[in-house]
């Protein structure tokens, strides 16, 4: 992971998983954690949910949004987008450097 | 499960604890969720990242900011009448140096007064607050060894200098308190603050950055953590 989701330690995958989530629409916490186990198969934990959360609006990534009830969604910022869409980039750029090796076949 | 988020700190609970319980309502908590939850309140209190946000904007400012304002203000008056007392006083003929009691005791209650704005503002910073509350309580012992007298006097000074300028870069680093490097540029200067001579008149641009942090930036204390 490349900054700033290197600085996010244990924290760094969960928070792309947010940043994903939210690319299509704000979401509150249990909307986030439902979305992420549809993606990626495995559940976000509540303490994990909530540490990556707040180190995403610590650095303005996502803001929270008027409560809803007692539901408070969460939306991507400029900052968020652009960040995301960089590692994003990154990574796609990883998996076709990876498909091209594992293409040419182990020498 | 009550009793599990009662584990967060009660700032991370005051600004996240509702959607947290409406989250476990509508998805009962496995096992793995309450270890979960045990390693998120312990990570809470080790790395707070809580955003820093103005003080609520109709109830003005809360009690722990208006604190930390005035007392920043006040200590940092307290270093500009500490220069000035001292450039303006006569040289004693018998000693052949300045010698100003009351000057030292202004001096010891800016440092202390400066000390406690430091100490409350450090439950609210959103990074590094336990760096922030150790340098700002190194702060605050300087004090009583200026009161003292020579040579702890110099412990006391360069140890609340240090402990300074580290609270002013940990305060930088949060949202909104830009003017904590400012605090810590103008402590760089004062090593060469000095009573005798016009080198008095350097604690003076330190009392008006603590003016400015205190008529500016502590005025985001976060409400959560403010009561």
């Amino acid at each position: 992971m490349t900054q700033p989701f290197g600085e996010l330690g244990r924290f760094a995958e969960p928070s792309l998983y947010i940043l994903v989530s939210l690319s299509n629409g704000p979401k509150h916490g249990y909307a986030i954690m439902t979305d992420v186990e549809q993606m990626t198969g495995s559940p976000l934990g509540p303490g994990t949910l909530y540490g990556a959360l707040a180190r995403l609006e610590r650095r303005g990534l996502i803001e929270a949004l008027e409560p809803e009830d007692r539901r408070r969604p969460y939306r991507l910022t400029g900052a968020g987008a652009t960040t995301l869409a960089a590692q994003l980039a990154h990574l796609e750029g990883f998996v076709r450097t990876g498909l091209e090796r594992l293409a040419g076949g182990v020498k | 499960m009550s009793r599990l988020v009662r584990l967060y700190p009660r700032a991370w609970r005051e600004r996240y604890l509702a959607e947290l319980e409406d989250l476990l309502a509508d998805r009962p908590p496995t096992v793995r969720d309450r270890l979960d939850i045990v390693r998120g309140a312990f990570d809470a209190w080790v790395h707070p990242q809580l955003v820093a946000r103005p003080a609520d904007p109709e109830g003005g400012l809360s009690g722990a900011a208006l604190f930390a304002s005035a007392a920043a203000v006040i200590g940092g008056g307290l270093w500009i009448a500490t220069g000035l007392t001292m450039y303006a006083a006569p040289v004693s003929r018998d000693l052949g140096y300045k010698e100003v009691p009351a000057a030292v005791i202004m001096m010891a209650a800016g440092m202390a007064v400066t000390a406690l704005a430091a100490i409350i503002t450090a439950r609210s910073v959103a990074v590094g607050s336990r760096s922030a509350g150790i340098a700002a309580l190194a702060m605050l012992a300087g004090a009583p060894l200026i009161a003292i007298g020579w040579p702890l006097l110099i412990v006391g000074f360069f140890g609340y200098v240090l402990a300074t300028a580290a609270f002013g870069l940990i305060l930088a680093r949060s949202p909104g308190q830009a003017f904590g490097g400012l605090l810590a540029f103008a402590a760089l200067f004062l090593p060469a603050f000095n009573t005798e001579d016009e080198r008095a008149l350097i604690s003076i641009p330190f009392g008006l950055a603590w003016i400015a942090i205190g008529s500016l930036a502590f005025r985001r204390v976060p409400a959560a953590t403010a009561a």
